[in-house]
Order: structure tokens, then C-alpha cells, then sequence
């Protein structure tokens, strides 16, 4: 239930959503951004939350909105389409990585799922995000969570997207442009080399010069008596 | 062994400097010289200039960081003698015998030399990209197929579809670097030296020009830039109006200088700018 009742007329809705654009606790987004706030207040009427868990809740990705993908995850586990809560599988590792997002159906009793793996990332483009590099098993398990809510439940996100698609389809997007800047795929090749590889050597005991180190000539002229 | 100087399209690989020298095709800094004005490249033809120190060092630097293993064959380290007195005349004299056609080069000059290839070979990319060069200072010419004139062009290195050109200096910075570029026209050279390499086939066309810049005095800087396709069409514009004005002063035999009659020289548009503002006339 909300906090705040919801309100019928548009105008006072608006002279609502003035006063708390003029609030200094809310999120930056919204701080002076009285059309914003009417959204949000929309947004919480129809949902049954609270005008500041809303705010706090979305993020505008390139100028759309979208909530984050634990929000959508806690409203789908507070909708009570589901029995208990979203829960996940997760099998391979690195390239093979795969995660399932499951949850049994409340009415029916029938288990529903969505599986995401590395495969679908790359196919997808995601992994043009950075995030798919460095924690690809959080990123897997919100796109997993996400799509089995929009296909199980999709009245929970109110048509909007998560902020963690909005990101991935803003990198899929910009990523052919990237992938066919050979200056941009050199670039990228040096975020290659630093990542940290797994050591099956031990390390050598002596400092050795760096392998891409060139070989000096020995320039020097000494058979010429000085 | 002489090598034929070649008059015709295509790659030569293994031509000496000297050789390329000789080569009948227009070169970047060929155009340079006709920009400035087609006397200054026939003056320049008919009266060739002395080798600087700066040349020399440039010349060392290239076979130091590009081709250390034959480097000994190009470049030498002149002894440290006190050529006042005759021992060391002496000594210097024999030295020189020794040198032959080598490039000379001071000992503090080898020191840097030394700091500047560990800086490019410890340099991520550029380290990279020396080492995986499969061609290193080939010579190349092609036929411009609008003034057919033969064109020519030596590319430091070709690393995988990158044209890489080494570049010493002593400011490597972002800055320092693209007022140099517009200096001495790299951005003629980037766009000429792709369309060349294209042409005869030594790349294929989405190759890219890149320049590793490496300073000569500590901490021995090393940067890598390349142009935008806007800048690489700026370029590409002057050393297509150069190739005509070349191709029209072979054809005509009449190679002009500075024009006769009297010219408006402005101010730099960014020093107009800086007095403008003071003025308020902006």
C-alpha cells in the first residue's frame, strides 16, 4: 500500500509533485524536476509504492528510465506471482558461464524459468559491457531474473525496462561501431593483456626485463686503440 | 651488390636508404618542398642539402628502435677523443676509416638512443608493434592515377593493416604533438603513405596510419596517436594539390617560386583572436 494516497486529478497531482521537486533528500534526478516527480508519483500510484521508494529505484539510462534489476527481482518477490522467491542455477565457469533464473508459480504450482549464458552475451553484444568482464555472473543472473519476470509476470515492470538492459543494449549498440575501429580494437587489446591471467608457473626468482623489452645492440667501437 | 634503382610501380623490399633516395617517384617531403613552392623543389633537387646532426640522430634512432640486430651495419658511436691533440686526431682519423658510410653518433647520443628503444619496446602497444612488424622500411611506388605521376613512400613499419611511422622529438605530448603534425604536414604524409600502401597492395583499405612519437631526453616519453578520417582528408586534399601543381610544372618545365604580386599576409587566426579579444573587436 502506499504511503501516499493516490490522486485522482492530474493538477494536484502536479501541485504535488512541484513541492516534492523543491526537497533536497530525493535522488539528483528528480531535485527541481517537477515534471520527473509527477512520473514517478504515477508510477507509485499505479504500483502501490511509495513515491521515494520509486525515485530511489529508478535510473535514467540515455534519457530512459528504467528500474534497477534487485528492485524488479523484490517487486516480483513482493507481487505474490510466485511461490517464495526468484532463486538461481548456476553451472560452467569463464566462456561456458550459465545461470537460470527460476521460481514456481504461486497458482499453478508450475516451475518457470529463463536460463542466460555467456553465449547469449556475446551473441547479444552485452559483453561489450564491462561488467559482463568483471562480475559476469551478477550480470547473467539480473538479465536472467529480468526475462523470466517480463515473460512470467511483465505487469511487475509496468512495461519499463531494467536500468541493467538499458546499459547492455546502449553498449550492443555502440559495439559494432567500436569492433570495426581498428584503433579501438589495438585499444582494447591492452584491457586484454592486463587482466589478470591464472599462474600455473611459479614466479621466476630474478627480475626479468619486460618480454617485449628490444634487444640494444652493443654499438660500441672497441678495437680502436684511445 | 647494386641494386637497380626502379622506375615502375610496386614493392622493394631490402633497397637501401641511399637507393630509395635515388628512386624517380615523388616523395612526401618532395610535396613539402613544392607546397612551399616549385623553386624551392628545384633548388632543393639541384643543390641537395648537408645531412644535420638532427638528421643523423633521426637516422640512428630508426635503426636502433626498428632494426636493432642490423643496427650495428648502420650506425656507429664516435670514441671520445681530444681531437685538439694529434693522438687523438690520430685516433679519430682511423676511427672514421673504420665508420665508412655509417651514421655517426655521440656517445651521450647512443646513451638516449638506448633509453628511447627500452622505452618504445617496453611501451604496451608500440613494443607490440615493432615487434610483430612484418615489413620493416620497405620502399614502395605507385601511379597517381590523377596527374599519372609516380609517387613513392617508405613506411617505417607495416604491423599487421598499420602503417606505423616512428617519429623522435622532445615533446611526445598530445599538444606538443599536433601543432608538429600541422608543422611538417604528418597528416600529408599519413594520407599519402595509406594511399600508396594501398595502392600497391601492401595493405588492404581499412588500414590505418599510426605515429609512435618518442622524446629524446628523459623520461623518454612514448606515444602513440593516430588521425581522424577529417584529418586524414585534410591531408589527403594538400598532397593531391601538390601532385598537381608538381604534374603541372613537369609539364609546362616552368617551376615558379613565390607569386609576384603583392599579398595580404595575415596574423595566425589565433593570434587575430588573442588581440581581438583585448580590443573587443571579436
Amino acid at each position: 500500500m502506499s504511503d501516499i494516497q493516490p490522486l485522482d486529478r492530474g493538477k494536484e497531482l502536479w501541485n504535488f509533485a512541484s513541492a516534492l521537486s523543491r526537497s533536497t533528500i530525493i535522488p539528483k534526478a528528480f531535485q527541481g524536476q517537477p515534471a520527473n516527480c509527477f512520473v514517478a508519483l504515477d508510477m507509485a500510484n499505479r504500483l502501490g509504492a511509495s513515491p521515494m521508494e520509486i525515485m530511489q529505484n529508478v535510473y535514467v539510462v540515455h534519457g530512459t528510465p528504467g528500474f534497477s534489476a534487485k528492485y524488479a527481482i523484490g517487486m516480483a518477490n513482493k507481487s505474490g506471482v510466485f511461490k517464495g522467491p526468484i532463486c538461481f542455477e548456476e553451472t560452467g565457469k569463464g566462456d561456458n558461464l550459465s545461470v537460470t533464473a527460476y521460481a514456481i508459480v504461486r497458482e499453478t504450482e508450475q516451475r518457470v524459468e529463463f536460463t542466460c549464458d555467456m553465449a547469449m552475451a556475446r551473441a547479444e553484444k552485452w559483453t561489450s559491457n564491462p561488467k559482463y568482464k568483471t562480475m559476469p555472473g551478477l550480470m547473467l543472473r539480473y538479465r536472467a531474473a529480468t526475462l523470466l519476470i517480463r515473460t512470467s509476470c511483465p505487469e511487475v515492470l509496468l512495461g519499463m525496462h531494467t536500468a541493467d538492459e538499458l546499459e547492455d543494449v546502449r553498449y550492443a549498440k555502440a559495439a559494432p561501431a567500436m569492433m570495426d575501429d581498428p584503433i579501438a580494437k589495438l585499444n582494447a587489446s591492452i584491457e586484454e593483456d592486463e587482466e589478470p591471467k591464472e599462474k600455473d608457473q611459479p614466479e621466476p626468482e630474478e627480475d626479468l626485463p619486460p618480454a617485449t623489452q628490444t634487444e640494444l645492440p652493443e654499438l660500441q667501437v672497441d678495437d680502436i686503440p684511445f | 651488390m647494386t641494386i637497380e634503382t626502379p622506375a615502375i610501380p610496386g614493392v622493394f623490399r631490402g633497397l637501401p636508404f641511399e637507393q630509395y633516395l635515388q628512386m624517380p617517384g615523388v616523395s612526401k617531403h618532395e610535396l613539402d618542398l613544392v607546397s612551399k613552392s616549385p623553386a624551392h623543389y628545384q633548388a632543393a633537387k639541384e643543390n641537395p642539402t648537408e645531412v644535420t646532426a638532427a638528421m643523423q640522430f633521426g637516422t640512428a634512432a630508426h635503426a636502433w628502435i626498428l632494426e636493432p640486430k642490423s643496427a650495428p651495419d648502420q650506425v656507429v658511436v664516435a670514441p671520445k677523443v681530444d681531437r685538439r691533440t694529434k693522438a687523438g686526431k690520430e685516433a679519430y682519423a682511423q676511427f672514421e676509416m673504420m665508420a665508412g658510410n655509417r651514421v655517426v653518433i655521440s656517445d651521450e647520443d647512443a646513451r638516449h638512443l638506448s633509453k628511447m628503444s627500452a622505452a618504445v619496446g617496453s611501451h604496451k602497444l608500440a613494443g607490440r608493434l615493432i615487434n610483430d612488424a612484418r615489413e620493416i622500411e620497405v620502399s614502395c611506388q605507385w601511379k597517381d592515377e590523377r596527374t599519372g605521376t609516380l609517387c613513392r613512400c617508405r613506411p617505417d613499419a607495416i604491423s599487421g593493416n598499420f602503417i606505423i611511422d616512428l617519429k623522435t622529438t622532445y615533446d611526445a605530448s598530445r599538444h606538443a604533438f599536433a601543432s608538429t603534425l600541422y608543422k611538417y604536414r604528418y597528416h600529408v604524409q599519413a594520407a599519402y603513405y595509406l594511399d600508396g600502401c594501398r595502392e600497391a597492395g601492401l595493405v588492404d583499405q581499412d588500414a590505418q596510419f599510426l605515429f609512435i612519437a618518442v622524446e629524446r631526453k628523459p623520461p623518454y616519453g612514448v606515444a602513440i596517436y593516430a588521425l581522424t578520417s577529417e584529418d586524414l582528408d585534410r591531408g589527403r586534399f594538400q598532397y593531391e594539390r601538390d601532385l598537381g601543381r608538381y604534374a603541372h610544372c613537369v609539364k609546362t618545365g616552368h617551376w615558379f617560386g613565390y607569386t609576384e604580386s603583392i599579398d595580404y599576409c595575415h596574423l595566425p587566426f589565433y593570434a587575430r583572436k588573442e588581440i581581438d579579444a583585448l580590443t573587443g573587436n571579436e
